[in-house]
């Protein structure tokens, strides 16, 4: 990844909390992918995500966004930025028309058509409280909200969850299509697989605070495997690359297919069956592992 | 950002009239006992000296409730011990700093919020006090002296008026129940305090310092009032910047 297509470049980013620290860590999001942010309850997914929108102060660490200081241009940066985040719920008592005359305000580039237009495509009622809402009616609005400025940079939160199966397809259309220009990118926060199958170009699996992975998911199948072979020597359940192994019966969990093979070979240890990991399957090791 | 601010601070002000109105009736309450109090304290000191008040209860609803007439205080997350732990002051305003508004717009309009409150209230409250003292009142102390009464304690109350958003917006909700009564200690005790040494209450002071000294304590009271304002406005943009919304 190169600085100057980077829409999102964060150096040494740290937060401490009582019981918990996130970072430091090192990420960026390149124009014109989408990246999903995976890992437990509890990981840092959303803590991230509010430290990306200043709404948590971080204690150590540079955010750059478009290439700009977060710190420096941050109502500039803002305007550009989408963010979907459960922040709603203060302003129960508003109805959603009154909801995004607030927001719009602040928004230069706010197209009211395009709101009139999502409302109705996501069947929500303007005149109702957002208190009076449903749990998925809600994410809707929230999703419509970061959508209607026409940013370059989305943030999401969990956008589906509770959110029904029409919406949610609805809304992976809307994803697709906010990327078409191929000048735009989406850091989706998630817990389902299958958005990251269908709309992610790289996976980030975050755990207790920290990034333990960053991939491509095309290389998922390329790299990752469960190989059943004839024994395991010490020299291959040393290596970096192995997941994870076990015994009975003797197998082998790998990110790096090809470096394996060459060392099994090397080792004389036959190799009887290899399965392709899906990225479900990968993620679970990741998470799973970390736990 | 000043018309932004005005903007912001007028939208939000349509959300909590309901609020706004319960606080007033409080307050027309508070200046009914604060009227008859006042107009026995009047009566003390420029015609006797027998006093027939408390003047505990007038100087605490001075000293300890005017300064609050800057905060909606019959707003829920004032009415509900659930604020100590959902902090919904902290939450609008990570919302808030969730768009792409300066964080100077922001204090700004909490500073209108509060202004147009203490202005609101303070109307309210001096215009009960008032209608519901005596002609009598006006007799012994002169409609001028009165205004410059309710120019001092506008001031004083200008002063210290910004503390309510601080700590609304700059702190967490367990801060927003327990900071206001760690403050009404202090308050008691100076009142005590200067009751044990000089036997007199602070409004009884505040009525012989404009009979010897006239307007110029109250343009003092307003420049505070004016001062402390600013102060606070830059505390709360300072805190803003910081502090962590979630």
């Amino acid at each position: 990844m190169t600085t100057t297509t980077s829409l999102i470049k964060v150096k040494n980013l740290r937060k401490q909390y009582k019981k918990f620290i996130l970072g430091p860590i090192d990420f960026e999001v390149e124009m014109g992918t989408i990246v999903g942010l995976v890992g437990g309850n509890g990981s840092g997914k959303s803590t991230f995500l509010r430290l990306l929108m200043q709404i948590i102060k971080a204690d150590e660490g540079q955010i750059d966004i478009f290439n700009q200081s977060l710190q420096e241009n941050e109502v500039e940066i803002k305007q550009k930025i989408g963010y979907a985040g459960e922040l709603l719920e203060p302003f129960g008592h508003l109805h959603v028309s009154e909801l995004a005359s607030l927001i719009s305000y602040w928004y230069p580039r706010w197209d009211n058509e395009r709101y009139k237009h999502l409302i109705q495509r996501y069947q929500i009622d303007p005149e109702e409280t957002f208190a009076k809402a449903s749990k998925g009616t809600k994410k809707k609005i929230d999703f419509v909200f970061a959508l209607c400025h026409h940013p370059t940079l989305l943030l999401l939160d969990e956008p589906t969850s509770g959110v029904d199966i029409i919406s949610q397809r609805k809304m992976r259309e809307d994803i697709m299509t906010f990327m078409e220009n191929g000048e735009k990118s989406v850091l989706l926060a998630t817990h389902v697989v299958e958005e990251v199958n269908k709309l992610c170009d790289y996976v980030t699996v975050l755990d207790a605070g920290k990034v333990v992975e960053s991939f491509n998911k095309d290389d998922v199948y390329e790299h990752w495997a469960r190989m059943w072979v004839s024994y395991i020597p010490d020299s291959v359940k040393q290596q970096a690359y192995v997941v994870q192994y076990d015994v009975e019966p003797c197998q082998i969990v790998t990110n790096n297919m090809n470096a394996l093979g060459a060392l099994l070979e090397q080792e004389q240890v036959t190799i009887t069956h290899t399965q392709r990991l899906t990225v479900e399957e990968v993620l679970e090791f990741l998470i799973e592992d970390q736990q | 950002m000043v018309k932004q601010a005005f903007w912001f601070a007028k939208k939000e002000l349509k959300y909590h009239v309901t609020a706004m109105i319960s606080t007033a009736l409080f307050v027309v309450f508070v200046g009914i006992i604060a009227a008859l109090h006042l107009e026995d304290a009047v009566h003390t000191i420029f015609v006797s000296d027998t006093t027939t008040y408390s003047r505990f209860v007038l100087d605490f609803l001075f000293i300890g409730l005017t300064p609050t007439f800057g905060a909606i205080f019959f707003a829920k997350p004032y009415l509900t011990f659930r604020t100590i732990k959902e902090d919904p002051y902290g939450k609008r305003m990570a919302f808030f700093r969730a768009l792409p508004i300066p964080v100077k717009t922001l204090a700004l309009s909490r500073t209108i919020i509060m202004l147009t409150t203490l202005v609101t209230l303070s109307i309210v409250f001096y215009t009960t006090i008032t209608i519901t003292v005596q002609t009598s009142f006006f007799t012994i102390l002169s409609p001028e002296k009165y205004i410059i009464f309710i120019l001092i304690w506008f001031g004083f109350a200008l002063m210290l008026a910004g503390f309510n958003p601080f700590v609304e917006y700059g702190t967490s909700g367990k801060a927003l129940f327990i900071i206001p009564s760690i403050v009404l200690i202090p308050i008691i005790i100076t009142i005590i305090v200067i009751y044990q040494i000089f036997d007199l209450g602070i409004v009884e002071t505040v009525f012989l310092a404009i009979d010897k000294l006239g307007w110029i304590v109250a343009v003092i009271a307003i420049l505070l009032g004016i001062l402390g304002s600013y102060i606070w406005n830059k505390l709360l943009t300072k805190r803003l910047l910081k502090r962590d919304y979630l």
